[in-house]
């Protein structure tokens, strides 16, 4: 998965430090990324060389779009619209302090896709809000450090079956029990929806 | 500091086809379309404030003088009050009214931008748009004119075709002679600009200037274009020379080398007052020029579109050399 994170050219220091969080956050998570200080020279040689043998927008090849809006900048209206008209994951952030000029204003609530997550943060809830959005995304495509420490006593025959599952493979019966626990938690629409509530 | 808000001219003139299923309001074929199309697209909004006129709603090979005619009195009226114009044209014949625009709306400093969808119906869709829907798929309509809007917001002075990831100058498209996924090329491969994660202009591209604009919808049609070819008996065009033709372009890809009754030709039509130009691409620089106009560093369609507006100047034939053989809109090839 890559990301494009979008960032107005700016002086004011919080603005500044809040972008160096997202992009840590992104490389915690061990995503691509692409921010908009770099551009395409962020980019593999052979994602730049297939847009323009197709002829595409690099923007096409961004699986996920954040946009960090707190400063005005005519390119923010650009990719709101190339990510609605492309259904890209985007998530749209403004500083809980700043007064910002907000270009979604101009569109009918009613157009305000699905794809679109608009979310105003603090320094402390930063982190949590784009985790949440590239959980949203993909959650397979985050890494996330299992820190916490868990003890579970099993039974003879679940051991048994751990052990011909991971036989000769190089999964060990733990990584095997997480990813298993991960699929469980993808595809439980129920606690998805939960998730979605509480953000 | 709150940026400006922008407003484009958005005139309607085919190739709006917004998806596959083209239901309702997909297409704007009237002028009553126009409401709920905008409706559907609300995205465009983001950009800046859409105008939207209403040109035309066929068929793109039914765009001709009355539409180029239309648009010009668009852009003309509505310049002072708009930050740029965006036109949708159906892919097929865009390259001609794209020549053509840059030859009637010179000195403008904003932004004219075309642009097409490249889903039409399936019974409509032509061997271009077939070909650009199969390698655009993924792409879709919408954001193909998410681009040229942005351009058509920009601070570019000049007439342009937005496709895919570049900007093309208006005066230098053709379509791509070479399989390509985009349609639309420029025959010594200059691009204006591209589209990465926005739209990048290169260094020398034009700004919008002081310069008075100037607009005329004066276009002569009685040209054509006749290849030459080895042992072909050219005669037959006299006939039509000084009666129905003002104009006519001979295209020479095969040879370098005019045989007698071409040059009886060019001096019966020289006669009758008709402008005969040559198109080569090679460039036979050793031809004596007084019995034609040569023609050699600029698109074929340049050529024609060019034609059709000097003669709507004027039908002087040493005018119409002097103007056939001076820049007005960047159309010189490697220039």
């Amino acid at each position: 998965m890559r990301v494009y994170f979008f960032t107005p050219k700016t002086r004011e220091r919080k603005l500044v430090l809040a972008y160096e969080r997202v992009q840590s956050v992104l490389k915690g998570a061990s995503i691509d990324t692409t921010t908009s200080a770099e551009g395409a020279e962020g980019l593999p040689d052979d994602m730049i060389k297939a847009a323009e043998h197709r002829s595409e927008p690099l923007l096409e090849q961004m699986d996920a779009l954040i946009i960090e809006g707190s400063t005005a900048d005519p390119e923010i209206g650009y990719l709101l619209a190339f990510a609605i008209a492309r259904k890209k994951p985007t998530l749209y952030l403004t500083d809980r302090t700043t007064t910002s000029f907000n270009p979604l204003r101009y569109l009918p609530a009613k157009s305000l896709p699905k794809n679109l997550t608009l979310k105003t943060y603090t320094k402390e809830g930063l982190e949590g809000i784009v985790m949440t959005f590239l959980r949203s995304i993909d959650a397979g495509a985050i890494r996330e450090v299992p820190s916490i420490k868990f003890t579970l006593r099993i039974t003879p025959s679940i051991d048994k079956y751990l052990d011909w599952k991971t036989h000769n493979t190089d999964v060990t019966k733990a990584d095997f029990l997480r990813e298993e626990i991960d699929r469980m938690v993808k595809d439980d629409e129920r606690y998805q929806e939960f998730l979605r509530k509480s953000e | 500091m709150p940026t400006q808000r922008k407003r484009i001219a958005l005139l309607f003139c085919g190739g709006t086809t917004l998806n596959q299923k083209d239901g309702p309001g997909d297409s704007v074929r009237t002028e009553r379309d126009i409401p709920k199309w905008l409706a559907n697209f609300a995205e465009l909004t983001l950009i800046a404030d859409v105008e939207p006129h209403f040109i035309y709603g066929g068929e793109a090979a039914g765009v001709g003088r009355r539409e180029w005619a239309k648009i010009v009195e668009v852009v003309s009226k509505r310049q002072g009050q708009v930050d740029g114009f965006l036109i949708t044209h159906g892919l097929d014949t865009l390259p001609y009214t794209a020549n053509m625009l840059a030859f009637l709306i010179q000195g403008l400093n904003k932004p004219v931008v075309l642009t097409g969808s490249i889903v039409a119906g399936k019974t409509e869709r032509s061997v271009i748009v077939e070909s650009a829907f199969q390698h655009f798929k993924g792409m879709e309509a919408k954001a193909n004119l998410v681009n040229a809007a942005q351009v058509a917001a920009s601070d570019v002075g000049e007439v342009v075709v937005v496709f895919g990831n570049r900007v093309l100058r208006a005066s230098r498209t053709i379509r791509a002679t070479t399989p390509s996924a985009n349609p639309f090329d420029t025959q010594d491969q200059s691009v204006l600009g591209k589209i990465d994660f926005g739209v990048r202009f290169a260094a020398h591209h034009p700004k919008r200037t002081s310069k008075k604009p100037q607009f005329t919808t004066a276009v002569d049609t009685k040209v054509t274009i006749v290849n030459w070819h080895p042992g072909v008996d050219m005669s037959m065009l006299r006939q039509s020379l000084g009666t129905t033709l003002h104009g006519v372009i001979i295209h020479m890809s095969e040879s370098n080398y005019i045989p007698d009754d071409l040059y009886q030709l060019f001096r019966h039509a020289q006669e009758h007052g008709v402008a005969v130009v040559l198109y080569t691409a090679t460039g036979p620089k050793r031809l004596k020029e007084s019995e034609f106009i040569l023609v050699d560093r600029m698109s074929l369609i340049a050529t024609l579109t060019k034609l059709m507006w000097v003669l709507g100047k004027s039908r002087d034939l040493t005018k119409v050399r002097k103007y056939l053989q001076t820049p007005f809109a960047n159309e010189l090839l490697n220039s």
